[in-house]
């Protein structure tokens, strides 16, 4: 998978690429927009992560671009404008989600697998991990075919940690994640703890395996054999 | 009312009140004079009887079958001419009708005589009567002249006002480019609409610069913190880190939360006073209430908190979607964070009022700076204490009024229509 990353902060370009590559991505960098339009003039990306406020013009042009030249590219606004104008706008013009600054980088993993997922495959997908199935679209959960039922925010939980297999999750992505507005109420990370430990219970009922792994002080892991 | 029909109604009262008193004057001008008409031409006829009498052509005493000329043996040795007021008959309108009389003594033939002449007024009256409708029809045709006027006005001159007027209304702060309201050939007008041109220019351009800042500030802010809090992450998750480095790095990316959360509220608070969300539409707030709990739900349980709603009735409110999930998602967070272990939430709809309340710890400080900004109780360090001012500054925006009441350990937010 290919990914162009449209950003000016050196600082948080690096960042967002070393972790990227880690993951797992090929990843391609631009710091000005007339640099990014070049480069999706010429060369084709699974998906484009475009900063709406770039020095030489607004990531709302290569957005629009994006979606002429390649329809099938999927487009990720990150921005720090927090502006309600930028996020309308950009979504109208084919970006599929917007991210706002500062993220979790988790959580962007977790938002680029779901942008591909629906941009390459129709969400049609399924996530294999080991032996468990689990199916985004229709919210399901399988172990060997047969089902696991699980609550929503268990599911979301669930999804949130497949998508970062192997990485070690912090509280407050979790927390964010699962409860965005919400994340600030008091007593949100005991909420993510026993909410991790009913899956993990339910999980380990069914699988006979444990996933979860504490982290001490930091997180949570999900871990699984790496093929 | 309407400021022509205002000039108008002023104008009609006056001028009923001038024709009232021009009419009673014209009234009595025309009595008295069509009287000393009537009382000159008795004194004539006077003359004549008398004339007659002293040839003895006429055969005493006399009385004329019309009633106008009675001559009549007097007891009284003298007397003056005296003109009255009387009433007579007349045959032509068969009713009696107002009349004057001159009597006056002579002496005919070593006897006195009382000479009375009555003449009536008939012809005088039917003058004052055409006098009378004469004016009244005057006053009507001045009031439709003015009607008439007035509409061809309200066409023509009033117009630019008119459209002026409509312009203002239509006016609205967040518009890109102002068209600017047409020049008039009325000096009042033309000079208003170059006021009001610029004043809108102004309106415009700064509400404009205000939101340029605010986004630029957030975006300024919230990059390097971007940068900042990655980089602490991508530390935190490394498995090299030792114990003591970690707990250092966790605090320093609490600290960065807290700054980018507290940047992304102030700016949020600055949009909401420049009047950055315009867009309004009827939100049942009762039922977005009644949405948000179910999805806390499991964080509630976790906590023990029992929640209760009687949320039957919408509670209607005409205000921008984004500010009103903002509204309810502060109020719940509010109650949730400031409760109690084993405590409870109750929203109820009472007599459209939409009412909050929930168990928590004694309030410290005063209750009256609850809702002021950085207003913290300290107990929760994660709170920056600005939740309430934006539920506040909410609710200024959407015609929205908040009470904050507590009895006995419950805390009570009450939310009103203004």
């Amino acid at each position: 998978m290919k990914l162009l990353v449209v950003e000016d902060e050196d600082g948080l370009r690096e960042t967002i690429v070393s972790f990227l590559e880690e993951v797992g991505y090929q990843c391609e960098q631009a710091i000005r927009l007339g640099m990014a339009l070049n480069k999706v003039n010429d060369y084709e990306y699974d998906c484009v992560l475009v900063d709406i406020g770039l020095p030489d013009g607004s990531g709302l042009q290569l957005i629009r671009e994006i979606k002429k030249i390649a329809p099938t590219t999927g487009v990720l606004v990150i921005s720090a404008r927090n502006s309600l104008d930028d996020k309308i706008t950009g979504l109208e013009l084919g970006a599929d989600d917007y991210l706002a600054k500062p993220f979790h980088l988790a959580e962007l993993n977790a938002r680029i697998k779901s942008i591909l997922r629906r941009v390459k495959y129709d969400g049609k997908i399924e996530v294999n991990i080991e032996r468990l199935r689990i199916l985004p679209e229709s919210r399901q959960l399988f172990f060997n075919d047969e089902p696991i039922v699980l609550t929503k925010k268990e599911f979301d939980l669930l999804a949130f940690f497949a998508a970062n297999a192997n990485r070690v999750l912090t509280k407050e992505s979790i927390a964010e994640h699962l409860w965005g507005d919400f994340a600030d109420a008091a007593d949100t990370f005991d909420f993510v703890y026993s909410q991790i430990k009913n899956l993990r219970r339910k999980l380990l009922e069914k699988t006979g395996i444990d996933y979860f792994k504490n982290v001490y002080g930091i997180g949570y892991m999900f871990q699984v054999d790496k093929k | 009312m309407k400021l022509q029909t205002k000039i108008n109604r002023r104008f009609i009262t006056l001028l009923l009140l001038v024709f009232v008193v021009a009419g009673c004057g014209l009234y009595f001008t025309l009595v008295t004079v069509i009287n000393s008409n009537i009382d000159e031409i008795l004194s004539n006829r006077a003359e004549t009887v008398r004339a007659s009498l002293h040839q003895n052509k006429i055969t005493l005493p006399f009385h004329s079958p019309d009633q106008t000329i009675d001559i009549q043996l007097s007891n009284e040795q003298s007397g003056e001419r005296q003109f009255s007021d009387t009433t007579i008959y007349a045959a032509s309108e068969k009713s009696m009708v107002s009349a004057r009389k001159l009597v006056f003594p002579d002496r005919i033939n070593g006897k006195t005589y009382k000479v009375t002449l009555v003449l009536s007024h008939l012809e005088a009256d039917d003058f004052v009567e055409v006098a009378f409708w004469f004016m009244l029809g005057t006053f009507i045709f001045i009031i439709l002249a003015l009607y008439f006027l007035n509409r061809k006005l309200s066409a023509t001159i009033w117009n630019p006002f008119y459209r002026t007027l409509k312009e203002l209304t239509n006016f609205q702060v967040d518009q890109k480019t102002v068209k600017g309201l047409p020049s008039s050939t009325i000096d009042e007008f033309g000079q208003m609409n170059n006021v009001l041109n610029q004043m809108m220019r102004k309106m415009t351009d700064d509400y404009a610069n205000l939101k340029e800042f605010s986004e630029n500030a957030s975006h300024e802010m919230q990059t390097p913190l971007a940068v900042v809090k990655s980089k602490l992450e991508t530390l935190l998750t490394d498995r090299n880190l030792s114990e003591e480095h970690r707990k250092q790095v966790q605090t320093a990316y609490d600290a960065a939360s807290r700054v980018s959360k507290l940047g992304q509220t102030l700016l949020l608070l600055s949009k909401i006073e420049n009047n950055q969300f315009v867009e309004k539409r009827s939100i049942d707030l009762s039922a977005l209430v009644a949405e948000r709990l179910d999805e806390l739900d499991e964080l509630l349980a976790l906590r023990n908190i029992e929640v209760a709603y009687d949320l039957q009735q919408s509670f209607v409110v005409n205000m921008n979607p984004l500010l009103a999930d903002l509204l309810v998602t502060n109020l719940l967070e509010n109650a949730i964070k400031h409760n109690v272990n084993n405590g409870f939430i109750h929203v109820t709809l009472h007599s459209s009022k939409l009412i909050f309340r929930n168990t928590g710890k004694r309030l410290q400080g005063n209750p009256q700076s609850l809702f002021s900004r950085f207003a913290k109780e300290g107990v929760t360090k994660d709170s920056c204490g600005l939740g309430l001012s934006i539920v506040a500054e909410i609710c200024k925006v959407s015609s929205l009024s908040i009470d904050y009441t507590c009895v006995e350990g419950e805390h009570c937010l009450t939310l009103s229509l203004q």
